[in-house]
């Protein structure tokens, strides 16, 4: 029941209030939009963060998941790293930085660089010892110059005597140039003084006085030029400015000063010289004798300044500014190639040379050489007066690449040296491996045992020398020549040092192969390539699908091991038709096939190996020679000589089986590399050019015309339905 | 789910009764089959690297003309007012329409498949690289199938929206390729630009490699622009 109030209004029926306005069009586009705004940024953040922690974050899983992350779905799994890289990665027990520093300047570089690339992440992925940063040298300069300013930082210490001597030549050159122009105004004074009659000595004063004024100029040459060098690449080259320097000083203290005062000090005593010139000149002669003490001072600072190898190699190989990779370990920098990453290999179902990728094996060979204290001494044995690792010695190449892979590298012969002046002189100590490394003795070929010459003797030294060493745990790789007299001469020392090794070269033969070079006409050749590899041991496996060649072989057996404390293993095989072992090699080329000494395959290089020693016989001299290994030329002409590194070596194996072999009997085993990655490149075979364009034709016509009968006809279709 | 594969299934059908689909398709064929054949002699690698490299180039312009007018003739039309009022949701609506272009993306590689065919006749080909190739056109694929269906989402105009996913297409391809290449690019905005770079995602498939990382990217883009649609088509109801 209602009750009324005097108003008339119930209390049931309260006023009723006002409704809120609804909100406008705007209003409602502008709540729906800020939250449709808010909506979309939170996604767009969201996708940008999922992102970057994928991104980013991959560094900090485990190694082990990494590999989960990555599938590498291909047949030989060639953009993952192999087992042998993975062991080493995962037994990393310090820290090293790879620094790529790679630009594209030709388009096919561009798959070569990317492959590099790709492989260098790789390492970054599967260990986090590896830091990897990649520079482009044309597009991040600022970086590369920091990157410069750390590798320069690295040799501080080590460069500072160095960079002394160089002020300290600088400081006494800037003192030269103010003594010097202060003799100037005497000079020309003494030079003019009308008591001074000798015309000899007045035309030296006044050119002594023209010299003087020069040397501003003079200076100011070598400043520039040294400026020049120290600016040439991106690591100053302090070792070639300290040379300008050095060469400056000597040049002016003998050619100028020294000569000077040689010319003067004589007329200061003659009696006849008037008592003004005397006094002249001796003041000269006193400031020369001062000038002359501040270069010796200035000389000897830069010959006690020791020369930073390591800095001067680093400097050498950045200045190419080649694309290169930068190793940097607590034990050194290394700087790897693009170039010598790629070579040319042959591939056997295609004529065409498909580049070996060999990045990773030198990237890991690096990794694990930059973790070793210590590399192995080789020694170079030989019985010729010309040192065989100088520019023309004939293995040269060999030793400029165990160098550069850290090997010290040194020479003897048992025959003695000749002076610099020509004469004999006799033989130095054999080198002496330091405390702890290890030597190898790469024995090159001597000269057989001839009573008739005195240099075929040395071979008896040198053989003692080593059985010697190998007691004491050397190892030695020999290289044999061609002994006609073996069969009847007296006993070859290396013959009988072989024989304990179950390794019995037959030096009186030489193998040859015959060839048909026209229809009837048949030739003997001594140059025979090698395709197949043995096995036994990673040194040739290691150089399976590269190219070697033989020169000079001789056939090599390796005897029964039963019973003794000796291993051998082929390393080396020659697999051709119409080979033979010929004995007449006087009479070579004109030999015809002996079926009597003719086989399928012959050893020419053996490795065996007892408990504490290891050995390597090739009996080709030539194998790991200049000729051989820096020819670029398929038929070893003389013109093809030094340019491999252009044109990539005629026969690889060679010189790679030679720093195998050198790794191997360092003890170097992981070293080794595996050769490289198994290239499978599958090809398109059997397919003719007719076909080939019948097949294109078919198909760029074929298949659009079938889709626009497919349109047609299911426009036509749905017309009628 | 059934909504939006019925919605699917309904674009797929209309997609293959609309001519521009088979003009498509036919460019396509002839344009995979000249690069096919570029690298298609004998003694040459057997390898698909090149024909999908030269794929993915295409499809930049191509999934673009598929997909301009999968919403924008909705709106056009004014059929999108029976959809929004029907009990479907807009986001079924949108996955639906993509799911029906994808579809015929996927029938689209036909050709490839022939191509595929023909060299494994004529040779014998690493098939990993084949197929995580194939892996990649298909990420790639529907990543610019989501930006088409985000522009076309976005407009009643087929020509714009086609305009519209090109120039997001190319801007995540070309202009990301050229422009970390300037000088004036600081070193990590360069390193995240690379990485934003579909190309270079699509590289390691490419090769034979499966880079959970390329997946996440492709698979947050296409996250991220199917989102983006829908709020575009939700956005229709309160504009």
């Amino acid at each position: 029941m209602n009750r009324w109030s005097f108003d008339g209004m119930t209390e049931s029926n309260p006023p009723t209030q006002t409704p809120a306005p609804a909100p406008t069009q705007s209003q409602r586009r502008i709540r729906f939009g800020f939250n449709v705004f808010i909506a979309i940024a939170a996604a767009v953040a969201i996708t940008i963060m999922i992102n970057w922690l994928v991104y980013s974050q991959i560094d900090r899983v485990s190694p082990a998941w990494r590999g989960v992350i990555r599938y590498d779905l291909t047949s030989t799994r060639q953009h993952s790293l192999s087992d042998q890289t993975v062991n080493v990665l995962k037994d990393l027990d310090r820290d090293y930085q790879i620094v790529t520093l790679l630009r594209s300047t030709r388009s096919d570089d561009s798959t070569m660089l990317n492959q590099a690339r790709d492989l260098i992440d790789e390492y970054a992925r599967r260990t986090s010892r590896i830091k990897v940063e990649h520079i482009n040298p044309t597009l991040d300069v600022a970086r590369l110059d920091v990157f410069y300013g750390t590798l320069n930082s690295r040799y501080e210490s080590q460069l500072t005597p160095i960079k002394a001597s160089i002020d300290k030549a600088r400081e006494v050159i800037a003192r030269l140039k103010q003594q010097t122009a202060s003799l100037a105004p005497p000079l020309r004074a003494l030079s003019q003084d009308p008591s001074l009659t000798d015309k000899e000595l007045q035309q030296f004063l006044v050119q002594f006085s023209r010299v003087s004024s020069r040397l501003d100029a003079d200076t100011g040459l070598l400043e520039d030029n040294i400026q020049g060098e120290l600016a040439r690449g991106p690591l100053p080259v302090y070792s070639a400015a300290r040379e300008s320097y050095k060469r400056f000083l000597i040049e002016f203290d003998t050619k100028f000063y020294g000569q000077a005062i040689e010319l003067l000090e004589p007329t200061t005593r003659k009696i006849s010289t008037p008592a003004t010139v005397r006094e002249g000149l001796l003041h000269i002669i006193e400031g020369l004798k001062t000038a002359r003490t501040d270069i010796a001072e200035a000389l000897k600072a830069i010959e006690d300044a020791p020369a930073v190898e390591s800095y001067d190699k680093l400097s050498v190989q950045l200045s190419s500014r080649d694309n290169s990779v930068v190793l940097l370990g607590d034990q050194g920098v290394r700087v790897i190639s693009l170039g010598e990453m790629f070579r040319p290999a042959l591939q056997k179902d295609s004529n065409s040379a498909e580049p070996a990728f060999l990045g990773e094996e030198k990237i890991t060979a690096a990794i694990i050489a930059m973790g070793i204290k210590e590399m192995p001494l080789v020694i170079f044995v030989h019985n010729s007066p010309k040192s065989p690792t100088a520019p023309s010695g004939g293995y040269s190449e060999a030793a400029r690449r165990l160098t550069n892979l850290d090997f010290r590298v040194e020479e003897w012969s048992p025959a003695g040296r000749t002076s610099p002046m020509g004469q004999s002189m006799p033989p130095s100590p054999p080198p002496e491996p330091k405390p702890g490394q290890k030597a190898v003795w790469v024995l090159l070929p001597l000269e057989p045992p001839n009573p008739q010459n005195p240099m075929s003797q040395t071979a008896d030294q040198a053989i003692k020398v080593i059985v010697d060493r190998i007691a004491k745990g050397d190892s030695v790789m020999v290289f044999t020549t061609l002994s006609p007299a073996a069969r009847f001469g007296p006993a070859d020392p290396i013959i009988q040092f072989l024989e304990p090794w179950c390794l019995q070269p037959s030096l009186d033969r030489i193998i040859l192969r015959q060839v048909q070079i026209e229809t009837k006409e048949t030739a003997a050749v001594n140059i025979i390539r090698l395709e197949e590899w043995p096995t036994a041991l990673p040194i040739s496996q290691a150089v399976r699908g590269m190219n070697g060649v033989i020169y000079a072989a001789s056939p090599l057996e390796l005897l029964p091991t039963a019973g003794k404390d000796v291993k051998t293993y082929p390393l080396i095989e020659v697999r051709a038709p119409d080979m033979w072992a010929e004995r007449n090699i006087s009479k070579f080329p004109n030999v015809k096939l002996d079926p009597a000494a003719s086989a399928p395959a012959f050893t020419i290089g053996a490795a065996a190996e007892t408990k504490d020693n290891r050995l390597i016989l090739i009996t080709d001299p030539t194998w790991a020679s200049d000729v051989i290994i820096t020819n670029a030329d398929p038929s070893l002409q003389q013109q093809g000589i030094g340019l491999a590194e252009f044109y990539g070596a005629a026969y690889p194996a060679n010189a790679e089986l030679f720093i195998n072999g050198v790794y191997w009997l360092g003890g170097l085993d992981h070293l080794i590399a595996a050769g490289a990655r198994s290239q499978d490149i599958r090809r398109i075979t059997g397919v003719s050019k007719d076909g080939r364009t019948y097949l294109m034709l078919s198909l760029i016509l074929g298949m659009p015309a079938i889709i626009a009968a497919s349109g047609i006809g299911v426009w036509m279709i749905r017309r009628r339905g | 789910m059934t909504h939006t594969l019925a919605i699917a299934k309904r674009e797929l059908l209309a997609l293959f009764y609309s001519p521009i689909a088979y003009v498509v398709m036919a460019i396509l064929a002839l344009g995979t089959t000249m690069i096919f054949f570029l690298s298609f002699d004998l003694g040459a690698p057997a390898t698909m690297r090149s024909t999908f490299g030269g794929v993915v180039w295409l499809m930049i312009f191509l999934i673009p003309a598929i997909s301009m007018r999968l919403l924008a003739d909705e709106f056009r039309a004014g059929t999108i007012e029976m959809l929004m009022t029907s009990p479907i949701s807009d986001t079924d609506v949108v996955l639906g329409k993509w799911l029906g272009a994808m579809g015929f993306f996927i029938a689209l590689l036909i050709p490839l498949f022939i191509l595929t065919a023909v060299l494994g006749i004529f040779s014998s080909p690493d098939y990993g690289p084949i197929f995580t190739g194939y892996v990649g056109i298909l990420l790639v694929g529907g990543l610019y199938m989501a930006i088409g269906v985000f522009a076309s989402a976005s407009t009643q105009n087929q020509i714009i929206a086609f305009l519209v996913a090109l120039f997001i297409t190319c801007f995540l391809t070309l202009i990301l390729f050229y422009l970390p290449q300037a000088s004036f690019i600081s070193g990590g905005v360069r390193t995240a630009m690379f990485y934003a770079n579909v190309n270079k995602q699509f590289d390691d498939f490419n090769k034979g490699i499966i880079d959970l990382r390329n997946v996440a990217y492709f698979l947050s883009g296409i996250a991220l622009f199917l989102f983006l649609a829908i709020k575009v088509v939700e956005s229709k109801r309160w504009r």
